[in-house]
């Protein structure tokens, strides 16, 4: 063997420990920079392994009413939950928890009967009685979690305003959804130490991390409003079969919706989730979401407009119809009006009288009205799923149109939009932003937000506003709408009768029977608007269908808030009885009801009439309007 | 007083005392990361520490014995010891004797326990080449192809069990002793030809490692497919900081670190006991490896130097890819860290190593050992 040169040796073992000595003090740097530096952010990323979270669901905040009634509320229900790497004996495990909480024992096997997952859901909705007795038992693997269940105090209430939550409980509709960052509040999680498999590590500890339950949200619902509502869309869906009956009411001077109401719908707490269909048309809050063409109740907005113009003649003639550029476009009265000064136009509800208003206007007048109205655009609602109105487009509008647009005809308009316009004609001309939340109290009890009135725009002066309130206490008063009206106070308001149109012409027999009426009540101006959709029957005129149900709700206000009459201003009416009609002519017939004391009003062409409306010996007030239908 | 150098107990007292010492801790360190594993796995917890500590009264009795036997033995008995390894590493292909685990078969069964051949083919190897490259003053080329062939032998054998990190263990280690033991650089360079050309064409051959190659690129893009084992490492030593969080308090090793106990145990290193913990071990290692090479650069003869290079080449290397795993600075790749990592196999090797270097350190000629030198590590 020979001797070694150690000059080689050396050399090149130096060199060869030069480079691990490198390679050891880059590996050291990369340890540095792994453990010094990078260190807390992978500790952080690390937790989220280390540990298994149970969710502690928040209570959803409540809702409550303007006057303190609570809609809807929360309470608490436990989730047992069972992680099957835990569990000593399934079947044993299974048969505690269904016998405790009563629940089926198979269903509960097949749930818990798992491997691979940390942990399985094993009954949800148990009481805190049910899930004491189960954690009494003591059983490895199983845990329980408090959850949040939402509860509807009034039911079938206010259904399309409140909405409702989905099984996790987010809001799917109405207010529930439009607020639910307020309602929700902040989720919590137990967490506990685990191994990879999702074992509990002995020794351990579950940490908690407390849930921030969800805001009190107070509306501008007033509950006996609202209560009057509901029972107003009960008694017009009995009666009249439609599609649908919904009941608008709001602050002329602030903008606050104090009720709400639709019909038919459901009990929110009932809900019929296994058919979509039927839950998403009953959640649909149709003032908001839906237009319609609004028929005479828009002829507040036009005489608004004539007023504020100056454009008011003495007298208008009405023979029935208006030729406009060659077009023949009826009165609903095709016998005409007559003669007539503007104040009678209104009570009568001629056409003719406001076909004159917009054609005087002219089209860029009237569109800048609209426009102030807010027709064609949205009112910005606290609630979800508003529709806009639907304007032609000024450069395409012919006088025709125009015409029409002056009596309601032409335009549509979403109910809460048209109502938002209305306030605005009654509160000297302030257009409002309607809105439902009145307040937010966070679960500690501290004032999060106060609503107030946001003021959009201006349409109408003082003046014309304080002339229109008369014109439309006229219209209760004396004109068409005297169904509407409550002996001992001043309802003033204005009716409508819309046809319905369907891929594009008019659907024959399809009416939306309108009204839109005001009074006061405890120093406060309400608008209530009432429609009902499609009434079944041949009675379809709003004045009809829809003014007395808002006579029976400022009635019911009346009573409910203590407004005492006032008999002196404004007498009680005497009293008519409805004569029979059968088989009269329309002369006849209209002499018979003009002599009762009775206004009347008519459809069909025939020879002589084949119904009436109401039944023969019906006592009514003085001067009310009834309905026969000529065949 | 001067001691005569056969009579020392040990040629190298502080290169024995770390090796021994790097084992013990390895066995504690072990038990930590295993424990939970262990009682999960087998209801035992000192599963892997008992079997363990049976084979590290082997390797001791092996480093012992290997310490007493005289270098030139070695150099006679190392072209049969090459022999027998290449047999081993044939024998794995021999059905019923290769025992595979983790899709590869690496292990073969004696029926008392199962061995890695490729652990001891690899200081075989080492023997081997220093036997040959020490026997002329002048490296011919028959010499230096005899000993690529060799080394070429091991890495295919080992390549096709598979187990790419030991073959390319066995390159690296055969490069630096023809490097070392002064074949001439042109010859050398000449071979890193087919070396890289190998290398990309196994790449190229399976396409599990080019995965493996863009997972320790960015773990974070398949955290639970090719990413996850390191993933896992980061999460160990990132949580542990600069100082550790604690002996025994290892939260990666409830199943999380795969391999926790053998290629990852410098993981739970880092996580239990810090940064400060991961450098006083990687000094511990550079003091090893020091002393070894000094023995080398003072042997009496040049097989006893190209052993002593070698053999801890071998320690240096094997550590540095661990390490390189550990941290996500080379792509993952299989390899237990020298006397820390579990594996009885790898630990009876690296102790027989350390005991042959001693033996060579006995025959260190007298006046370069006047001054007793003291353990650092």
């Amino acid at each position: 063997m020979r001797n070694i040169s150690h000059i080689t040796l050396k050399g090149r073992l130096s060199a060869a420990m030069l480079l691990i000595a490198l390679l050891f003090c880059a590996l050291s740097g990369r340890l540095f920079y792994l453990q010094a530096i990078e260190g807390e952010s992978l500790t952080d990323r690390a937790f989220g392994q280390w540990t298994r979270g149970l969710p502690m669901r928040a209570a959803r905040g409540e809702i409550v009413t303007s006057d303190g009634v609570t809609l809807a509320s929360s309470y608490d229900v436990f989730t047992v939950y069972v992680r099957p790497v835990e569990t000593e004996n399934v079947e044993e495990t299974a048969r505690a928890i269904a016998e405790t909480c009563g629940a089926e024992y198979e269903r509960i096997l097949a749930k818990i009967d798992k491997t691979g997952v940390s942990e399985v859901r094993a009954l949800t909705g148990a009481s805190e009685a049910q899930t004491l007795a189960l954690r009494s038992k003591g059983i490895a693997g199983v845990y329980v979690v408090a959850d949040s269940a939402r509860y509807y105090d009034m039911g079938n209430f206010a259904t399309q305003l409140l909405g409702f939550v989905n099984a996790d409980g987010v809001g799917q509709s109405g207010v529930e959804m439009y607020y639910d960052r307020y309602l929700k509040g902040t989720d919590g999680e137990a967490y506990t130490e685990t191994d990879l498999i999702g074992d509990k590590l002995e020794g351990s500890h579950t940490s908690y991390l407390s849930p921030i339950d969800g805001a009190t949200l107070t509306l501008t619902i007033d509950f006996t409003l609202q209560s009057l509502a509901e029972k107003a869309v009960r008694d017009a869906v009995e009666k009249y079969s439609p599609l649908s009956a919904s009941c608008l009411m709001m602050d002329a001077d602030t903008g606050e919706i104090l009720a709400m109401a639709g019909a038919p719908t459901y009990d929110l707490n009932d809900l019929p989730r296994d058919d979509l269909a039927l839950l998403l048309q009953g959640a649909k809050n149709t003032l908001v979401a839906d237009v319609y063409e609004p028929g005479s109740t828009f002829k507040i907005l036009t005489a608004a407009m004539g007023i504020e113009e100056g454009l008011i003649r003495d007298s208008y003639y009405c023979p029935g119809y208006r030729v406009v550029d060659g077009t023949r476009i009826r009165c609903w009265r095709s016998i005409g009006h007559g003669s007539q000064d503007f104040a009678h136009g209104i009570m009568n509800s001629c056409n003719c009288v406001f076909m004159d208003i917009a054609l005087s206007a002219g089209t860029e007048t009237t569109y800048d009205y609209l426009e102030k109205f807010g027709v064609g655009s949205r009112t910005g609602v606290d609630l979800p799923g508003e529709g806009a109105g639907i304007l032609l487009s000024e450069e395409s509008v012919k006088s025709v149109d125009l015409a029409r647009i002056g009596f309601g005809q032409a335009v549509a308009a979403t109910p809460i939009g048209l109502a938002t316009a209305v306030c605005s004609v009654l509160n000297g001309g302030k257009l409002l932003t309607p809105y439902v939340l009145s307040s937010v109290t966070t679960a500690d009890g501290a004032h999060a937000l106060d609503n107030s009135p946001t003021i959009k725009g201006a349409t109408v002066s003082e003046t014309t506003s304080a002339k229109m309130k008369e014109y439309l206490y006229s219209v209760v008063e004396e004109g068409g709408g005297k169904n509407a009206y409550v002996p001992g106070y001043r309802v003033g308001g204005k009716t409508g009768t819309a046809q319905k149109y369907e891929n594009g012409s008019i659907a024959r027999g399809k009416y939306v029977s309108s009204f839109v009426g005001f009074t006061e009540i405890g120093g406060r101006t309400v608008v209530c608007l009432f429609k009902v959709d499609e009434p079944q029957g041949y009675v379809y005129y709003g004045s009809i269908v829809a003014a007395p149900y808002v006579g029976q709700i400022f009635s019911g206000a009346f009573a409910a808030f203590g407004v005492e009459p006032d008999y002196a201003e404004n007498e009680i009416p005497a009293t008519a009885e409805m004569p029979g009609l059968f088989g009269l002519s329309l002369t006849q017939a209209a002499s018979a009801v003009k002599a009762a004391g009775l206004q009347y009003e008519f459809s069909g062409e025939g020879e002589s009439v084949i119904s009436q409306f109401p039944v023969e010996g019906t006592s009514l007030y003085e001067g009310a309007v009834v309905h026969f239908e000529l065949g | 007083m001067r001691l005569s150098g056969k009579s020392r107990a040990f040629g190298c007292a502080p290169l024995v005392a770390i090796a021994v010492g790097l084992s013990l801790f390895g066995l504690l360190m072990q038990y930590s990361a295993s424990g939970y594993a262990a009682l999960t796995r087998y209801g035992d917890e000192f599963f892997y520490l008992k079997k363990q500590s049976i084979a590290l009264v082997a390797a001791v009795a092996c480093m012992l014995f290997f310490s007493r036997v005289e270098p030139r033995l070695l150099a006679k008995l190392s072209p049969v010891f090459l022999v027998v390894s290449i047999g081993l590493l044939a024998a794995l292909f021999i059905p019923g004797l290769g025992v595979e685990m983790y899709g590869a078969t690496r292990w073969l069964d004696l029926g008392i326990g199962t061995v890695q051949p490729s652990e001891f083919a690899k200081f075989a190897l080492v023997l081997f080449m220093a036997s040959v490259l020490a026997e002329k003053r002048e490296i011919g080329f028959g010499r230096f192809a005899l000993c690529a062939f060799a080394a070429a032998s091991v890495c295919v054998l080992i390549m096709l069990e598979p187990n790419m990190s030991i073959a390319v263990l066995v390159a690296l280690v055969a490069m630096f002793m023809l490097f070392v033991c002064g074949v001439r650089l042109k010859w050398f360079a000449a071979l890193s030809v087919p070396a890289v050309a190998g290398a990309v064409l196994l790449i190229v051959a399976e396409p599990y490692r080019l995965k493996r190659l863009l997972a320790f690129l960015d773990p974070w893009a398949s955290p639970l497919g090719e990413g996850y084992q390191l993933i896992q490492s980061y999460y160990a030593l990132g949580s542990g900081g600069m100082f550790g969080v604690g002996l025994f308090n290892s939260r990666q090793k409830y199943l999380f670190l795969p391999f926790a106990e053998s290629d990852f145990v410098f993981s739970v290193v880092g996580e239990e006991l810090g940064f400060v913990g991961c450098v006083a071990v990687i000094a511990a290692f550079c003091a090893l490896i020091w002393y070894g090479f000094r023995t080398a650069s003072r042997a009496e003869d040049a097989f006893s130097a190209f052993a002593a290079a070698g053999l801890t080449s071998v320690i240096a290397f094997q550590t540095l890819l661990n390490i390189a795993v550990v941290t996500g600075s080379i792509p993952p790749t299989g390899l237990p860290m020298p006397f820390l990592g579990y594996g009885g196999s790898s630990l009876v090797t690296f102790c027989s190593a350390v005991g042959m270097i001693d033996s060579i350190a006995r025959r260190v000629p007298e006046r370069l050992c006047l001054v007793p030198i003291r353990a650092v590590g």
